[in-house]
């Protein structure tokens, strides 16, 4: 089932600190046709934050969040020229619950407990990107539109009282009466953030910290367009997803509870177009089943974990294929916002293209690099 | 910025401020007034929004013209549990019985978590 790695190879990859060298694309054979590649060995078991952009693979640099209907409006307008076509560039996330109602919406509200739905519709959130087609010839820009819900969130910020108090306790904005007049009491209130803000992200950071394995329900879908440039008219479905994750944190077992997290993830993707590795610049549709369990272990900053998954394709005009991977990885936070994902694992039942992988990812803002891509460009510029 | 003067009726209830914040977030609000030189400062009220009674109170427990001349200001500063360039909204409302006098709402992305608002009325009472 799994191939093997020399000796060697390994010790090479460790001194030249490529510790994340895809041995996949070392050794990958050419596919035969019927067969398609499998998808990503390592699955990310999240439901994406935006579905519509990771549809689209994007990351982008600026996302609007509209905070006022009129915003959303004037956004929405910037993206459609005068003909009626979509333009690229478009990134857009927003709570439409909020974004109506969010006004009169009181924390008190939010957590009484008959108001259930409006916490659900005040986290559900709604993305829509657009971008253009990779490749010169295709002029088409895809439209993606996405929407994720929490159902359900033991590690809701807003419910946690700890927080709450944390805040209340920590923050002590300036007080009127310790002010000759209006104004000098007005500008060192509004001057507070400086001395605030870090002081309430040190408390939402403990949060955090202390919900990093809440239970919870996600659900997202997005589906995607096409639309070729000059016709307004021409617009056809580009494929879809759909996940949903369920996560339980051990509540009430008190030696997991702190520690310990299960994962179940469900993904089905729709038309999704794949790239034919027989034939250059040819793709074909295919549907996906993928069906994940993850156990992490750790601490917010440092934890390790296992995942098993199923992965069923059925590729347009040829026969289904089942295929499983398993890895033991670990997520480090290396510092704020960055993180290093380290996996080891390997794939079967796909008949000859069963590998062993090592894979490394670092993610920064929402943003993943390959270390070995860039050190190996950089080595090869050398 | 000239003051803005709300006008206060005589003879009708005791003037209400009302202040809330929205999007869940949280809201720790102060609201206090100065004699008509903008000085010797009175706080009517501070607290948050996340006790359960209203964040609806009256000006004075005293007679309504007591309230001439003196500057009503009141400031929240509105706190993020998560989301930290989330929108957030603050509305704080003056009314006396069922009239409204005066409104301030103010909906905007946070800064880093965190938003102060400020604001002021003239009371004038007719």
């Amino acid at each position: 089932m799994f191939r093997r790695i020399s000796v060697v190879s390994m010790l090479l990859m460790v001194i030249l600190g490529i510790s994340s060298l895809r041995v996949v694309q070392a050794q990958e054979s050419p596919v035969k046709w019927g067969r398609v590649p499998a998808a990503e060995p390592v699955l990310d078991l999240a439901v994406p934050e935006s579905p519509a952009f990771t549809l689209l693979g994007l990351s982008p640099q600026n996302v609007v969040r509209p905070a006022t209907p009129r915003i959303l409006a004037s956004s929405l307008l910037s993206g459609i020229d005068r003909n009626g076509n979509f333009q690229a560039g478009l990134a857009l996330d927003v709570s439409p619950y909020m974004l109506f109602a969010g006004d009169s919406l009181t924390i008190e509200e939010y957590r009484k407990e008959e108001n259930w739905w409006k916490r659900v519709l005040a986290n559900t959130q709604v993305s829509l990107a657009t971008t253009k087609g990779a490749e010169k010839a295709d002029d088409a820009v895809r439209l993606g539109f996405g929407v994720r819900t929490i159902l359900w969130n033991r590690g809701d910020p807003r419910q946690d009282l700890e927080l709450q108090k944390c805040l209340l306790t920590n923050l002590k904005p300036p007080l009127l009466t310790d002010f000759p007049n209006p104004n000098a009491w007005k500008e060192a209130f509004i001057a507070y953030p400086e001395i605030g803000a870090p002081i309430a992200a040190k408390c939402r950071a403990e949060s955090e910290k202390q919900n990093w394995n809440a239970s919870s329900l996600e659900l997202a879908a997005a589906p995607s367009f096409l639309q070729k440039t000059g016709s307004d008219d021409n617009i056809a479905f580009g494929g879809a997803a759909f996940w949903t994750s369920l996560a339980w944190g051990f509540e009430g077992i008190k030696s997991l509870k702190d520690t310990s997290q299960l994962i179940f993830h469900v993904r089905y993707t729709l038309d999704q177009e794949t790239p034919d590795p027989n034939i250059k610049d040819q793709f074909f549709k295919q549907d996906t089943v993928i069906a994940g369990l993850r156990v992490r272990i750790g601490k917010p900053t440092l934890n390790v974990s296992f995942e098993g998954s199923f992965i069923h394709s059925d590729p347009e005009g040829a026969r289904s294929d089942n295929s499983y991977s398993a890895s033991l990885g670990t997520d480090i936070k290396v510092t704020n916002n960055v993180w290093l994902q380290l996996a080891l694992g390997g794939t079967g039942s796909r008949g000859g293209e069963d590998r062993i992988f090592l894979l490394a990812e670092v993610k920064w803002g929402g943003q993943s690099f390959d270390p070995v891509g860039i050190v190996g460009k950089a080595l090869g510029a050398l | 910025m000239p003051e803005e003067v709300i006008e206060i009726a005589a003879a009708r209830e005791v003037p209400e401020i009302e202040v809330i914040v929205g999007h869940a977030h949280l809201g720790q609000y102060q609201v206090g007034m100065f004699d008509a030189n903008n000085q010797n400062p009175v706080m009517i009220r501070t607290g948050d929004n996340t006790v359960t009674f209203d964040d609806k109170f009256p000006l004075t427990t005293g007679a309504i013209n007591t309230l001439h001349n003196k500057l009503l200001v009141w400031g929240v500063l509105v706190t993020a549990f998560s989301g930290v360039s989330d929108p957030y909204s603050v509305t704080v409302i003056l009314t006396q019985g069922t009239q409204e006098l005066a409104r301030h709402t103010r909906t905007e992305n946070l800064s880093n978590g965190m938003a102060p608002e400020v604001g002021e009325w003239r009371l004038k009472v007719v």
